[in-house]
């Protein structure tokens, strides 16, 4: 539990000190800097870690981010997974962070790490797993971040 | 698109492995949305094949997407007593605007279809498609979550 939170407030930070930038440059991805990963392929570590610093991609990268934000107003990747792990703070749920890697080729045609970051709560018919996939290139740990879509489903 | 009770029966007991042939069936997701567009052929917005790999039809899996996809909504109590088939949609009254027909995509929101006084649905617990009145889904989540809303149907 006091990952997920140490992670949310990583990601609220990354959004707010990126907020008023994402929002100026609506209908980009708002990525601040490029951000790479330390390991090929990506670790667990290294794919949460790429996440948290590209929480100021905007959602409007894709149409799969469209209301995807547990408000209206939400407008970047960091913003909306801190939504869904704002509701992670239940001690007495199931709540945990699955990663997934696996090799794929990028739309320009270059070998990339597929990596996907999925925030799962379990409580009955509470039930879902939001998150982000996104691509890693694998010459030399970049993280495409006009990759980024949004997975989810309920 | 099932128009009687008897074509919808036989989707009850079902699990979500067995009616989507894109095998988007993972049973920590959440498949309310997800069985509806299967049954009612909704393949606009995010898909099961946007998220999986498979040959069959598309079906949408997003209750936020489907929601303003239907030409009327309104609260339950407001549905128009001709009105014998629509989407009932079940969640917190703050997350829906009806003047804007927009739902905030909030984790604890639902959707079934309500055919001639009951409700089919998919069961995220049990894992199967099931059958209740209109009654028995209002405590499908606890108060303040289980406002209930009407859609006709897309």
């Amino acid at each position: 539990m006091t990952r997920v939170w140490i992670l949310a407030s990583a990601l609220a930070a990354v959004s707010c000190s990126a907020g008023s930038s994402s929002q100026d440059k609506a209908g980009g991805t708002g990525a601040q800097h490029e951000v790479r990963v330390a390991h090929q392929p990506p670790t667990a570590k290294d794919v949460i870690d790429a996440v948290i610093a590209s929480g100021g991609v905007a959602l409007s990268v894709s149409p799969t981010c469209n209301n995807v934000g547990t408000e209206p107003s939400d407008s970047t990747i960091g913003r909306y997974l801190a939504g869904f792990m704002a509701e992670l703070s239940n001690p007495d749920k199931k709540n945990w962070i699955e990663t997934q890697v696996e090799s794929g080729v990028s739309a320009k045609g270059e070998p990339v790490s597929i990596c996907r970051l999925t925030l799962r709560h379990l409580d009955g018919d509470d039930r879902w797993g939001w998150g982000v996939q996104f691509h890693v290139r694998k010459s030399d740990g970049l993280v495409l971040a006009d990759s980024f879509t949004c997975t989810g489903a309920g | 698109m099932p128009t009687n009770n008897l074509a919808l029966n036989s989707f009850l007991g079902k699990p979500i492995s067995d009616i989507c042939g894109n095998h988007y069936a993972n049973d920590a997701d959440n498949h309310c949305a997800h069985f509806v567009s299967h049954v009612m052929g909704y393949g606009f917005g995010v898909t099961c094949l946007t998220m999986f790999r498979g040959k069959a039809p598309g079906a949408n899996i997003r209750v936020q997407e489907i929601f303003p996809k239907c030409p009327t909504v309104g609260t339950w109590d407001s549905k128009p007593q001709d009105m014998t088939t629509c989407l009932v949609f079940i969640t917190n009254a703050g997350n829906v605007d009806l003047a804007k027909k927009v739902m905030s995509n909030v984790p604890r929101k639902h959707v079934g279809i309500y055919l001639s006084g009951l409700i089919y649905h998919y069961s995220n617990t049990q894992h199967r498609v099931v059958q209740q009145t209109p009654e028995q889904f209002s405590h499908h989540y606890a108060a303040p979550d289980n406002a209930m809303f009407y859609g006709s149907l897309p």
